[in-house]
This record gives C-alpha cells, sequence and structure tokens, in this order.
C-alpha cells in the first residue's frame, strides 16, 4: 500500500511538472504563428490539441491524488492499526515490574497520543516527504532541458533556501519546547488551584494566587509571541526568495530571449518552476522538522515493543497442582532492581484448606507478599511454591486459574455485572454465579440493580459504592472455584456485620480453598487459624489470635490503637 | 479520558498547529467543523474586540501593512505584462534592468511589510488572550465553591487551553487573514478583468464548481469524522481502563481474550478512520483538480484570444499567473471562517465563565477583628438540587472552646456542614450566627480567615514544603513554619526529606504518603492558629502509627478552640464536649457518650460497629 502511494503521487507529480511545459510550447507556437504570419486554422487546432491535452492530464492528476490520498490514509491507518495492537498485545505480557516502571499513564500516553503522531508523520512522508524531493528534481530536469542557462538561476536561489530551512529547524524545536514548558507550567498551576479551591478560599489567598497567575499569564504570553516572532521571519523570507528568483529569471531570460537564446513561453514556465520548485523545497522541511518532534514518540512505542517479558513461562510447563498449599522458602523481593528489599528472607506455609492471615501497617510489604503467590512478580531469592511446585515452573495460565485474587483497589470494568464476573469463569453457570453473589453478600444489592446483573457498570464502577465494588470483586473471584484465594484487605469498605458474614459463609461454601487475608484491623485476622505479624519486610510474629495476644508486643500494641473497636 | 492525563494530553499542541503540514491543516479543520457553532456571533465578537482597546492603533496598521503587502504581491505579477510586452519583446535592455530593480525593491518593501506586520499581530494577540486569561482566573476566584463542584474540572482547564489558543490564533492570523483573502480575491478578478474580461469569464466559472465540492465534502466530512472521533475514543479509554486495570486482567489471565476484543474495535477505528480522514483529505487535491482543469480552458482560451484577437503575450503571462492561483485565497476564506466560529465559540464559553455571577456581596460589611467563637445554627434548611434536601432544620448551639463530634453514616451530611460554615455554599433557610452576628452579613474572607479546616484530602501545592505551610501565612517566619511543624508532629519526616523544610513538592504533594500530607495540613492550621475549627478525622491509607501521630496532633489544635469534628474514633469522640448523630440530613440524637449510649438508639448501634 505504501509502495502504490509512493507510485502513485509520483504519477501525479509527473502530471504537475509537465502543465508548465506544455504551457510553453503552445504560448511560443502562438507567438511563432503571429510572428511568422502563419495559418490561424493550424493554430486554432494545436491549440484545441494542447489544451484538451492539459484538461485530460488536470483529470488524470487529481484522479491519481486521490487514489494516492487514499491509499496513503490506508496505509497510515494499517501502520498505526498494527502498532497499535502490537503494543498493546505486548502490554499485556509485560509482567506488572515493566508495567510499574513504565507507568500507566505513560503507556496509556504511548498507546494514543503517540501512536497519532506516528501515524501523522508516517502519512505525510507517503505524501509529501517522496512526493517533494521527486517534484523538486522533476521541475529541475524539465526545467533544463527547456533551457539549461536560464536554469542555472535556480542553484542561486537554493542556497539561502537552504539557509533558511537550516535556521527554520534550529529555531523551531528549541523554541517550541519552552512554549510548551511554559505551557504547562500554566496548566499546573491552574490545575492545582482548581483542585484546591477550597483550601484557597479558607486561606483567603484569591488575590494573591491571581497575582501569580497574571505574571505566569504575562510571562507565557511573552514566550510564546518571541517564539512566534522568531519563526515569523521564515515566510517573509522564502517569499523574498521566490520574488528575487522571478527577478533574476526575468532579468537573465530577457537577456538571453535578446540574444535570441530563449522564448517567452519558456519564461513563463520556468516562472511557474520557481514556485514549484521551492514549495516543495518547504514541504520537505515540514517533514523533517515533524520528524524530529515524532521521534520522540517513535522511541518511546518502541520502548514497549522491545522490552522484554519481565514473568516468562517456562517451557513444558507444569500445569497439575498436587495440593493447595502456599509455600514461601527464605523469599527476598524488591519492585526494582537494585532497590530495596521490600521482603527480605520470608518463610511460611499455608496450609490447604487453612485461613492464614497477615497483619502488619501500610508498608510493611504485605500486598507484596501477596503479589508473588500468583507470579505476578518474580522473586528476587528464595522460592514461592503453590500446590508443592515453583511457581516458575507452572503454566502461568493454570497458576491463575487456581489462584484467585480480589485486590486491594476495587478494579471493575465498564460493561454489565455479569460480564465482570465472568472474568473469573466464562463458562460459568448459572447456579456458579448464585453461589457466588450470595458468599460474597451481594446477591441482594445486585438484585436491586436497575437491570439486575446486567446492569452496565460506569467508569471504574462509579455507580456502585465501595463496598459494592469490593463484593463483587470477591464474587469474581470466587466465581474461579480457586484453590487459593487471596484477600488483599478486601473488605475494608465492608461494615462489621457483611464482613463477618461474608468470612462465615466462604468457609461454608467453598471449604476446601485455602484463604490468605491480609489486614489492618485485629478483627479482621482474629479467627484466622495462623496469623502472621509483618513489619518491615520481615514475619516478627507469628501463632494464632490467643497465642500472639498474650506473648507479642507489636500485636499487643496495635491491638490497643484498635482496642475499644476490637473489645465491643 | 481521566482528569489527571487532561494536561498532558489534551493540552493543545500549539507547535503542531503553527507549523503544520497540509495533513494537520485537514486535521484542525475537520476537528473546527465538529466544534459547536457560535450562539451569538456578533456580540461575542464585539466583546472580543473590547480586549483589543489598546492595541486598535497597532491592529488597523497591521491590517493595513498586510493589504499593502498584498496589492504590491498582486502589482508584481501585473508587471509581468509591461515587463514582457515593452521591454523583453521590444528588446529594451536597459529598461529591463531598470524594471527588475523596480521589482526586487518591491518584494523586499513587501517582505518588510508582512513581517513586521506578522510581529504586531502576534503581539496583540499575545496581549489580549493574556489579559483574557487573567480575566478568567481572577473570576473564577471569586466564584462560590459550587461552581467548582458543578462544572467539571476538564471543562474549566479547556476554558484556559483549547479555548483561548483558539482566539489567540483567531486575532493573530484569522482576522488579518479574512481581510487579505477578500482583498486578494477582489484585487485577483479586478486585475484579470484589467487584463481581459473575456479570459476572466472563463476562469470565474470555477468557482461555483469549487463552491458545491467543498460543500459536498465539508457536509460528509462531519459525519465520519464525528463517527471516526468516536471510535477513537473508544479504543483509548478501552486501552486506558485495562492498562488501569493490567493488575486484574494478569490475576484473572485473560490477556488473549483483552487483546481479541481490543483488535476488534481497532479495527472498526482502522476502517471508519481511513474513509474519515480520506474524506477530510480530499478537499486540496480536488480544488486544485478543478483549479487546474479550468486553468486549462483558460490556456486554450487565451491562445484563440491571443491568434484571433491579438491578446498580448505579456498580459497572458500575468493572467494565467493570476488564474493559478486565484482559486487559493476563496479556499482559504472558507477555512478562515470556520476556525472563525471555533474562536468564537471558545471565546463564548469563556465569558460565559465570565459573566458568572461571584460569591461576593457588597452587603457583607462586617470585618470583627476577632471572634471568639459562639456558633449558633438555627434551622437551617439546605439542598445541593432542589430535588433533594441534604439538611432538615438543624439547630445547634455551640459555645467558646466546645468541640462538637459529627457522627453518622457516610453521606448523611456531615460535610455539608463544612460548606455552609465557610459559605461555600448558601443556606436554604434558618441562619447561621458567630458571635451573634449573622454569617450572611460578616466579610466572607474575614469569616474564612477564621476557621482552620483539616480535610481528608486537603491540597497542597507545587511549592516548598515551607511555603505549604505558610500558605494561609506568607509572612510567617521560618522559626514560625518549624514551630508549627513540630506542634502538627511533621518536623521530623519534613527533616529527612531531600531538601528539609525547602524540599519542592511536586504534583501536590504526591511523592508524599497520605499521613504526612494530613501532618502538613495540620501545620498549616497551626501556624494561622484561628479560634474555630472544622476537622475531618478520617485517615484511609495510613498506618497505626502516623494515625496516632495525627489523632494527637489535633487534640494539641483544638485546644481552647471552638471545634468540629467528623469523627470516625470512639476515643476522640468520647472526649468531646457534644455529639451530634445525623441521619438522613436530620439531628437525629444528641447529647455525651454516657447519654447516647443509654438512649440506645442509633449511636448505641453505630459505637458498636466502629
Amino acid at each position: 500500500m505504501a509502495l502504490l502511494t509512493v507510485a502513485l503521487m509520483c504519477g501525479e507529480v509527473l502530471v504537475e511538472t509537465h502543465l508548465p511545459k506544455i504551457l510553453a510550447q503552445i504560448i511560443d507556437y502562438v507567438t511563432a504563428i503571429t510572428d511568422t504570419g502563419g495559418s490561424t486554422a493550424d493554430g486554432l487546432s494545436y491549440i484545441y490539441k494542447m489544451g484538451a491535452l492539459m484538461v485530460i492530464l488536470a483529470l488524470v492528476g487529481v484522479t491519481v491524488h486521490l487514489v494516492a490520498n487514499y491509499a496513503s490514509q490506508k496505509a497510515s491507518f494499517g501502520l498505526a492499526h498494527n502498532l497499535r495492537i502490537a503494543a498493546f498485545d505486548k502490554i499485556q505480557v509485560l509482567g506488572l515490574k515493566n508495567i510499574d516502571r513504565l507507568t500507566t499513564t505513560s503507556l496509556v500516553v504511548r498507546l494514543t497520543n503517540d501512536i497519532s503522531s506516528v501515524q501523522n508523520l508516517f502519512r505525510q512522508i507517503l505524501g509529501l516527504g517522496l512526493r517533494a524531493p521527486f517534484m523538486f528534481i522533476n521541475s529541475i530536469i524539465i526545467a533544463s532541458t527547456l533551457n539549461k542557462k536560464l536554469s542555472l538561476v535556480f542553484l542561486y536561489a537554493i542556497i539561502p533556501m537552504i539557509f533558511t530551512i537550516v535556521y527554520r529547524m534550529n529555531t523551531s524545536l528549541p523554541v517550541f519546547k519552552r512554549v510548551q514548558k511554559a505551557l504547562d507550567g500554566l496548566n499546573d498551576f491552574v490545575r492545582e488551584n482548581l483542585l484546591g479551591i477550597r483550601v484557597v478560599k479558607n486561606y483567603t489567598k484569591e488575590q494573591a494566587q491571581t497575582e501569580a497567575f497574571d505574571e505566569i499569564s504575562g510571562s507565557y504570553a511573552d514566550i510564546t509571541a518571541d517564539a512566534n516572532v522568531k519563526l515569523a521571519i521564515i515566510q517573509p523570507l522564502m517569499q523574498l526568495i521566490m520574488g528575487f528568483t522571478t527577478v533574476g529569471v526575468i532579468w537573465y531570460g530577457g537577456y538571453l530571449y535578446m540574444h535570441e537564446e530563449v522564448t517567452i513561453g519558456i519564461i513563463t514556465a520556468l516562472i511557474t518552476y520557481i514556485t514549484q520548485i521551492l514549495m516543495s523545497f518547504r514541504m520537505m522541511s515540514n517533514v523533517i522538522v515533524n520528524y524530529s518532534r515524532t521521534k520522540v514518540s517513535i522511541d518511546r512505542i518502541n520502548e514497549i515493543i522491545d522490552t522484554d517479558s519481565a514473568v516468562k513461562e517456562k517451557k513444558n510447563p507444569v500445569t497439575e497442582l498436587a495440593d493447595s498449599s502456599v509455600e514461601f522458602k527464605n523469599v527476598t523481593f524488591g519492585y526494582t532492581d537494585g532497590g530495596d528489599d521490600v521482603l527480605s528472607d520470608v518463610s511460611f506455609t499455608a496450609k490447604e484448606g487453612e485461613v492464614t492471615a497477615f497483619l502488619g501497617g501500610t508498608g510493611s510489604g504485605k500486598s507484596t507478599l501477596l503479589h508473588l503467590i500468583p507470579r505476578m512478580y518474580d522473586v528476587t531469592e528464595g522460592e514461592v511454591k503453590v500446590g508443592g511446585e515453583n511457581v516458575k515452573d507452572l503454566s502461568l495460565s493454570v497458576l491463575r486459574k487456581e489462584v484467585a485474587v480480589v485486590p486491594q483497589f476495587s478494579t471493575l470494568f465498564s460493561e454489565t455485572v455479569r460480564a465482570n464476573l465472568l472474568w473469573g469463569n466464562e463458562n460459568a453457570d448459572e447456579e456458579q454465579i448464585k453461589k457466588a453473589l450470595h458468599t460474597a453478600c451481594a446477591d441482594e444489592f445486585v438484585e436491586n440493580l436497575s437491570d439486575g446483573i446486567d446492569t452496565f457498570l460506569a467508569r471504574g464502577g462509579k455507580n456502585l459504592s465501595g463496598g459494592q465494588k469490593q463484593r463483587l470483586c470477591i464474587a469474581r473471584a470466587l466465581i474461579k472455584e480457586p484453590k487459593i484465594l487471596l484477600l488483599d484487605d478486601s473488605l475494608s469498605a465492608v461494615d462489621t456485620k457483611t464482613d463477618a458474614l461474608i468470612r462465615e459463609r466462604l468457609a461454608k461454601n467453598y471449604p476446601d480453598t485455602t484463604t490468605v487475608i491480609i489486614a489492618q484491623r485485629i478483627k479482621s485476622v482474629k479467627n484466622a487459624d495462623k496469623i502472621y505479624v509483618i513489619d518491615g519486610g520481615k514475619i516478627v510474629a507469628e501463632g494464632t489470635h490467643k497465642t500472639l495476644s498474650q506473648s507479642n508486643e507489636i500485636y499487643k500494641e496495635i491491638m490497643d490503637s484498635q482496642k475499644e473497636a476490637a473489645d465491643e | 479520558m481521566s482528569n489527571n492525563d487532561y494536561r498532558k494530553t489534551d493540552a493543545p499542541d500549539m507547535s503542531q498547529r503553527m507549523m503544520g503540514g497540509g495533513g494537520n491543516m485537514a486535521r484542525q479543520r475537520a476537528a473546527n467543523l465538529l466544534a459547536e457553532k457560535p450562539k451569538d456571533m456578533k456580540g461575542t465578537i464585539k466583546r472580543i474586540f473590547t480586549y483589543l482597546k489598546g492595541s486598535k492603533v497597532g491592529m488597523t496598521t497591521a491590517i493595513i501593512l498586510l493589504l499593502v503587502h498584498t496589492g504590491l504581491d498582486l502589482l508584481t505579477t501585473y508587471l509581468l505584462k509591461p515587463i514582457v510586452n515593452d521591454y523583453i519583446i521590444p528588446k529594451n535592455y536597459q529598461g529591463l534592468v531598470k524594471i527588475c530593480v523596480t521589482l526586487a525593491l518591491l518584494y523586499v518593501i513587501s517582505g518588510v511589510f508582512q513581517y513586521i506586520s506578522n510581529k504586531m499581530l502576534i503581539r496583540i494577540s499575545q496581549t489580549a488572550t493574556h489579559s483574557m486569561r487573567s480575566e478568567l482566573f481572577t473570576k473564577l476566584q471569586t466564584l462560590p465553591v459550587s461552581y467548582f463542584d458543578r462544572n467539571h474540572f476538564g471543562d474549566i482547564m479547556s476554558r484556559f487551553t483549547n479555548d483561548l489558543e483558539n482566539v489567540a490564533l483567531a486575532l493573530k492570523d484569522t482576522l488579518a487573514k479574512l481581510f487579505q483573502c477578500v482583498f486578494n480575491t477582489v484585487g485577483t478578478i479586478g486585475l484579470m478583468l484589467w487584463i481581459s474580461p473575456r479570459l476572466t469569464v472563463v476562469s470565474l466559472f470555477s468557482i461555483p464548481v469549487i463552491y458545491v465540492v467543498t460543500g459536498f465534502i465539508t457536509k460528509h466530512t462531519k459525519k465520519y469524522y464525528r463517527r471516526y472521533q468516536a471510535d477513537l475514543a473508544t479504543v483509548n479509554s478501552y486501552a486506558e481502563e485495562r492498562i488501569s486495570g493490567q493488575y486484574v486482567v494478569t490475576a484473572f489471565d485473560r490477556g488473549e481474550k483483552v487483546c481479541g476484543e481490543f483488535a476488534d474495535y481497532a479495527e472498526t477505528l482502522r476502517k471508519n478512520g481511513i474513509k474519515a480522514q480520506f474524506i477530510s483529505s480530499i478537499t486540496m487535491p480536488a480544488l486544485k483538480g478543478v483549479n487546474n482543469i479550468f486553468y486549462g480552458f483558460t490556456v486554450m482560451y487565451a491562445g484563440i484570444l491571443a491568434l484571433t484577437r491579438g491578446l498580448d503575450l505579456g498580459g497572458i503571462s500575468a493572467f494565467l499567473k493570476y488564474a493559478k492561483k486565484f482559486a487559493n485565497p476563496i479556499n482559504e476564506i472558507s477555512h478562515q471562517i470556520i476556525a472563525i466560529q471555533a474562536a468564537v465559540a471558545g471565546a463564548e464559553r469563556v465569558f460565559m465563565a465570565l459573566d458568572t455571577e461571584s460569591e461576593y456581596r457588597d452587603s457583607e460589611v462586617l470585618k470583627p477583628d476577632t471572634f471568639r467563637g459562639d456558633i449558633s445554627i438555627q434551622n437551617v434548611d439546605f439542598s445541593y438540587t432542589p430535588e433533594r434536601k441534604i439538611l432538615k432544620n438543624i439547630s445547634v448551639d455551640v459555645k467558646q472552646g466546645q468541640h462538637i463530634a459529627l457522627v453518622g453514616p457516610t453521606g448523611a451530611g456531615k460535610t455539608t456542614i463544612v460548606n455552609l460554615l465557610m459559605r461555600f455554599y448558601e443556606l436554604d433557610s434558618g441562619r447561621i450566627t458567630i458571635d451573634g452576628n449573622d454569617i450572611a452579613d460578616i466579610d466572607r474572607k474575614t469569616l474564612r480567615r477564621n476557621f482552620g479546616i483539616v480535610l481528608q484530602d486537603t491540597s497542597l501545592f507545587t511549592m516548598s514544603v515551607a511555603d505549604n505551610i505558610r500558605f494561609g501565612k506568607p509572612e510567617a517566619t521560618m522559626e514560625e513554619v518549624v514551630a508549627a511543624a513540630k506542634l502538627a508532629g511533621a518536623d521530623r519526616f519534613i527533616r529527612q526529606l531531600e531538601n528539609g523544610y525547602e524540599t519542592i513538592l511536586s504534583e501536590g504533594g504526591g511523592t508524599l504518603s497520605g499521613g504526612q500530607r494530613q501532618l502538613l495540613n495540620i501545620a498549616r492550621a497551626f501556624l494561622i492558629d484561628p479560634p474555630m475549627l472544622i476537622l475531618d478525622e478520617a485517615t484511609s491509607n495510613v498506618d497505626t502509627r502516623t494515625e496516632l501521630q495525627i489523632q494527637s496532633a489535633m487534640k494539641t489544635l483544638m485546644k481552647g478552640k471552638t471545634a468540629f469534628l467528623i469523627a470516625h474514633r470512639l476515643s476522640t469522640i468520647r472526649d468531646c464536649d457534644m455529639i451530634l448523630v445525623i441521619d438522613g440530613g436530620e439531628i437525629v440524637e444528641r447529647g455525651n457518650q454516657e447519654e447516647l449510649v443509654a438512649m440506645d438508639g442509633l449511636y448505641a448501634k453505630l459505637y458498636k460497629g466502629i
């Protein structure tokens, strides 16, 4: 498709560049007839013939141009499409470690804005990037066949033209970087002000903010004006070069005409070629400037595509779990290579069918520990075993089918409740869905939604309360009927009564499931078979509520801070 | 697109626009086509001109210079006629040299005029836009908080970005260009008529054709472009949502499925995109094609005229040069009209914000030097929207130094009381007095300064930690700042920051933990030491230790002050002088801890649940 575009564009250029030549021929023919007194009838038939040729060429030109345009759109959309799919597919297998590094926001920008920029550049290259040089060369060739001496004037025009373009390329990029920076600063200021308007009003800072903004806005206006003024010289300069070249052609052409070396028709044609040549020059510089701006986008997309998957499946992996236990053996882990360890030397076993709980403050590493079980990240040292097998030896799809996570932040997607639930198991029947919803204490409120289970969820589940979202996430995990269930502080927005009820139903309806709970509140872990207290990435105590509340200082301290609540 | 990404992605790419190649122009044009049409074109344009008051002379001069430049351009082309007829053909070399020098001079003058005109227009448009922008911001500072709750944040932002950029562009380019194009078209046609009326007629036939062609394209562009943009939005938001939820996608092993869905959306986008972009890209080649075809006819007819009626060669050369480019300004005019519409629609939205009523009233004359802090709320009713009452008949008397705990389920109206005390919103009925004065009579700024608020998500600003703490009292010395931080228990972690108190908080303190941000807010309140406080105890995502720190800092802060406390913790509630249990917008129970527990009502139930 891209090649077709280029071929068509070149065809169109051939047409375009031949028009002035035909014009020259007509003019000269007419001159010859009037000068020598030839037959008017001959002249007319020649004019009809050539005129018709011009019209036909124009028709051909526009048709070819349109087809070429279509081809270039198709090619550039095709490229964008392929890039988009490739990048998106790659993101799916990058692994969370890479996603953390590249950040979600940046990935989204790469997938949207950057791809659009590349698409535009590609279209521009197809449309102009090759057309312009071809036009340039063609015009020069035709001009020199018309008259070699006169076309030499063009050479003199090219030199200042190159200078102008170099000036433009050197000026515009830094200048607009400065404008962009000023604009970002301005937008940041407004954004903070708008989001913090209550604070601004509370501290009656309106006046001060207004004054500060006035300054920012003023300096932005100055910077933008300076940038534009710097570039405003370019257009007049180019026109001046064109003007001088025209003068040169007229002057030297007139001189040559007087020495019978050139005809009026050729002079007229060459004046037309000036425009074509200089325009094509300008377009080439457009493409180059745009390329250097888009280069960043290209690199950013390539960075995604070239990044190696952080979590790789082993060849011929194990596809069967012997049991539903989880075991950590001297696990050490940090999110970044060479960065601080978030977990160090953690060992524990969660036995089949038991509830194992981890208690600790923010930043203690308890959520991280959970991420390692379904192999969202790979450990730095040690082993994570699920069902007796090292997770690195397990098939990823089997591992993630058997391990269900209820994440700390209830992520739901903008589709129906049912579609969200089926994430757990696409082939789940009504019975399984009902059971899961009931266990998660979500059946009642789902029924009361406007369309029941087929209610469409708003972006980010905004039409649900925090507790409702958490319960749906639990139901989604349960539909998997997983061997291992991981609850990452997943009941924080659910009231005490429901919290207890959910845990009770879990034990009743999914008795063989191994459960790992993470929590900040004593209440949520009290009934666990085994409790681990984690602090600073290390397990500092283990036992049951009973033993820990008697023997462990940290556990007691946490308990004290939540005392009244826990005792009531 | 979520709010956070707004700044980076939606900000207009100025450079793209200003350096734009053909593709971008077409895109911009198609995008502008979709912009809403202005409602009051005439009135809005008049109002935009008021911002040019100081630059009237400049603007006129710039436009005149531009017209002179255009006239000189037309003249230089016309000169081809005498050059060919009177100098080249008669072989008058001396004359040719002379006229070439004249021609070169004209080009220089024309270029200089163009440059000066551009330069003036750039300054004028930036000055005018700057004053509009400043006025807009100043106005926003006086608008009631309800305005910011009602209007989407992104919408307000785009007043500053897209809308004002469109106005700036119109003032710089569009207006002048419009004059220039009209002048150019009229001038070109006039000179063409002057050279040969017969030939002109043939050329002018192209105008209706151009009109029909562009009209047709514009109509279809709109339709397809709208669909294309919707598809693009779908693909982008799908990608954003999945990538943001990548953790879940991975955990549920849905990668393949998600890729498949994405590919489907992307495929629709590809198909519709090609159509939309193709149709919008037709304009330029189609116009050129029409022009070239008529050019062919013109050449043909010119030849005939030369043979039969002796039309001079010089005249033909000049005429053909005019004929070659006379469609450009016509095409340009339609571009500029669309750009003007976009600018006027943008300006209209800016003016709408400027015309919103400010919250400050002349009747607010009381400016007490000090507040004791006796607050009385009397029979207050309040609703955000007429359909739904938030507060019903609330009455409570608070004596100086008392601490009041507000307790109740979420959404019961606790934060609304804050909005009313601070006069962020107006009451439906009833009144609130402080030290016996109705707060409606108190100067709003004085009132607000005497309240300290520490809410859950209070904002920090991109400035140093010290400046954030002295936000309400810029003249505070470093010693005072440190003292306040120490009282708030924030001193220790601040010292551990890279540059201590001088550390610049980026992205609104995004690098700090929730608890640390909260401690800075408390430090801020300590520094201004207000007689009345409104505190929200809620601390999500805060570890136990920091939570205790926040609690004790709040306790110190409240000492001796009248305080409303949106309380979540039993220990804090218990220490309060009065507990108000709010449910469904009403005070359902009031009293101290023992009384309420004895009552065995809602409080007793909540109390067990906490």
